[in-house]
């Protein structure tokens, strides 16, 4: 059991301060995955609850208990570090028996919890093992047992995935999420990775430069982000900002940049005129050939992926306009060739001048 | 067969002619680099090496004019030394000198290092303090030593005072402790040395294992004994041989305070090879002694450089990660 509050945290280093004032609560067995750009503070809140680090300001609550003052290893939790961190000295059953070795725990339980927990992250063949012997991916798995072992209320993981090469990663990204199913405890997942926080949250915090941004599931952070940076960094391929204004022409409110004119939906009618970006995924925007769409735009380059295909289009912006388009129907596509596209109404975004989301009435 | 097998496994399997002209530009540019060092050791040390190697073989003393006129006496000085009681002693005041006084630097370097691990307020104040002893000339060390050692002198005093007891052993004049009066000043010499390395030591240890140890319930008494120490064994290792080495060749303080005095109770082996050559005049009995000493230290350094690289070779390989399992390591 363990819901953990955390009030008005702050914490400074030197002039910097990495994280402002920050409060927000983590309810018990949730899976909280922090994310954001290197920087942002998610690493140095994580660390907070760790009790590696003091907080400048503010309090963290573990069960309505204020912790602040509590050696890390008082305060019931386990963590995995990016770098595995296993003792390279001692072979994989001792660096997964340390903990119980802390607790003295009696010989025989030590070696059948052991047993059981290298079971359920399946390294049971690699008990005998030196750590430099294993591979990135088996290392992490033998860092998870060494948490598991002791049983702590709560996980708190630095992004544990960051050194493995992506299949490895999907693999033990699934491995977490079983983990967390059948524990049933607290997670704290702290990543830079857009994907892995969309598959593993239930809630998503989304941090930058010491702030919390937003706070949602991975749904309600995809299809309604706060603002410019949520949307830029969620999704992938991202979002497609166009960057340009909102004109009121007597009855009707178009959105117009250089290369494209769009007629805005009914609920951005009270949307103040002048500069703004319009947000839309590229699961969002039509293409159809031949046929007459909002905006007609040469093809720049056409990638299959077999399941999808991601169509860029030269747009006067720097960065590139993006659909996709389902199978690899459109994959014939000339380079040059010019499409229609149509935008999805109800699936538009607008952002302005500051970056936030112009709210629809 | 067996070092054929080994280089046949050192050699990479395909080594196109580009990476041995590679690997060959390497090798002549750390030639280069060490140049300097060869051309200094053949021009002065290996005339003066020579030139001892022809006394021990030659008897000669400073009464005989030219010294290319000794007669030649084959091995019988390094028999004489090696049968010299004398000889025998000053090995074994030189051994136990060395030992205690290495532990002694080490066991209070260590301290001083661990508390000065994390930084505080006001850290460089005490890392110069640290540092000071090692920085002060040896003979300073021993003229200080001899005004505040003596029988009545300062420290004595000062230790009667604090404790209360009567606290008047003769530092200097006892034969009993005399060594052991070098062996504290040696250590208050040079502890700033063993602290330098086992700070730099601390500091090079990942602090992951460290936090993770932390976190999994160990207290700072268990993380210095189960994660700390063994990552630091190389470099305590390292600080031990390099201070022993050191302390084998101590001879400003020894000569300065003692002489080799009371009776010989600090005749360590560079002072009786002292004596030797430039008391008794006995220059070639004093060469065949250098020699011998010369070949013992080679062993001690070759058998240290042999620990070091194995210890080394076992960190690295601690720290290497392999993306592959490597089967059967």
């Amino acid at each position: 059991m363990a819901r953990i509050e955390l009030c008005n945290l702050e914490k400074s280093f030197g002039a910097v301060k990495a994280v402002k004032n920050l409060s927000f609560t983590i309810e018990d067995g949730e899976f909280v995955v922090f994310v954001g750009p290197s920087g942002c503070g998610k690493t140095t809140t994580l660390r907070m609850i760790a009790g590696f680090e003091d907080p400048s300001a503010g309090e963290i609550r573990i069960d309505g208990r204020v912790v602040n003052d509590l050696e890390p290893r008082d305060r019931g939790l386990g963590m995995v570090f990016q770098s595995h961190a296993l003792f390279p000295h001692k072979n994989v059953a001792q660096n997964i028996e340390f903990g119980l070795r802390m607790k003295s725990v009696p010989q025989a339980d030590r070696v059948k919890r052991v047993r059981e927990v290298a079971d359920m992250v399946r390294i049971s063949h690699l008990l005998e093992k030196m750590p430099n012997q294993c591979s990135g991916g088996e290392a992490q798995r033998v860092a998870l047992a060494r948490t598991l072992v002791t049983n702590p209320s709560t996980f708190l993981l630095d992004e544990p995935l960051s050194s493995l090469d992506a299949k490895l990663r999907r693999e033990l990204r699934a491995e977490c999420d079983r983990l967390h199913q059948t524990l049933k405890r607290t997670f704290i997942y702290v990543t830079h990775d857009q994907e892995e926080a969309m598959t593993l949250a239930d809630r998503i915090v989304v941090m930058r430069s010491g702030e919390i941004v937003q706070v949602g599931s991975p749904m309600e952070i995809y299809s309604n982000p706060a603002n410019y940076f949520v949307a830029d960094f969620f999704g992938s391929p991202s979002m497609n900002l166009v960057a340009g204004e909102v004109v009121q022409n007597g009855t009707s409110t178009r959105f117009r940049s250089s290369w494209f004119d769009f007629a805005l939906p009914e609920r951005f009618k009270a949307a103040t005129p002048g500069t703004a970006t319009l947000g839309i995924r590229p699961e969002h925007v039509q293409v159809h050939v031949g046929t007459k769409g909002d905006i007609e735009l040469p093809v720049r380059l056409v990638e299959p992926l077999g399941k999808d295909t991601l169509l860029y289009f030269d747009a006067s912006n720097d960065r590139a306009f993006v659909a996709v388009t389902e199978g690899l129907g459109m994959a014939d596509i000339k380079v040059g060739e010019r499409v229609a596209l149509s935008l999805d109404q109800h699936l538009t975004h607008l952002f302005d001048t500051e970056g936030r989301r112009v709210n629809t009435a | 067969m067996a070092v054929a097998a080994l280089s046949a496994a050192e050699a990479p399997p395909q080594a196109s002619p580009r990476a041995i002209s590679r690997q060959r530009a390497i090798r002549r540019f750390k030639l280069s680099l060490l140049a300097p060092l060869i051309a200094l050791f053949a021009f002065l040390l290996v005339p003066v090496l020579l030139l001892q190697l022809y006394f021990s073989f030659h008897q000669w003393t400073v009464y005989l004019s030219s010294w290319w006129d000794a007669d030649y006496v084959g091995i019988d000085l390094f028999k004489e030394v090696l049968t010299d009681p004398r000889f025998g002693w000053a090995t074994l005041r030189s051994l136990a000198f060395a030992t205690s006084s290495t532990l002694g630097c080490f066991v209070f370097g260590f301290m001083l290092a661990y508390l000065m691990k994390r930084p505080f307020r006001g850290q460089a104040i005490y890392y110069i303090i640290f540092i000071l002893p090692m920085l002060t000339v040896p003979v300073v060390v021993a003229y200080t030593a001899e005004m505040m050692l003596y029988q009545s002198g300062p420290i004595n005093d000062v230790i009667t005072r604090l404790s209360g007891f009567e606290f008047k052993p003769s530092w200097l004049s006892n034969p009993n402790i005399a060594l052991m009066t070098v062996s504290l000043l040696e250590i208050w010499n040079w502890t700033p040395f063993s602290f330098i390395i086992m700070l730099a030591g601390l500091s090079a240890i990942p602090k992951e294992p460290v936090e993770a140890a932390e976190i999994l319930g160990a207290s700072k008494w268990r993380i210095f004994w189960e994660v700390e120490l063994p990552l630091l064994r190389p470099v305590i290792l390292l600080a031990l041989v390099l201070r022993f080495l050191e302390a084998m060749a101590e001879f400003p303080k020894t000569w300065a305070l003692f002489q080799g005095g009371p009776g010989s109770a600090t005749e360590t082996l560079p002072v009786y090879i002292f004596m030797t050559t430039w008391q008794y005049f006995q220059i070639s009995k004093g060469a065949a002694m250098s020699y011998i000493v010369m070949l013992m230290m080679v062993v001690i350094v070759l058998l240290a450089i042999q620990l070091l690289r194995r210890e080394k070779r076992s960190l690295d390989k601690m720290y290497e990660q392999s993306d592959e399992p490597i089967a059967g390591a």
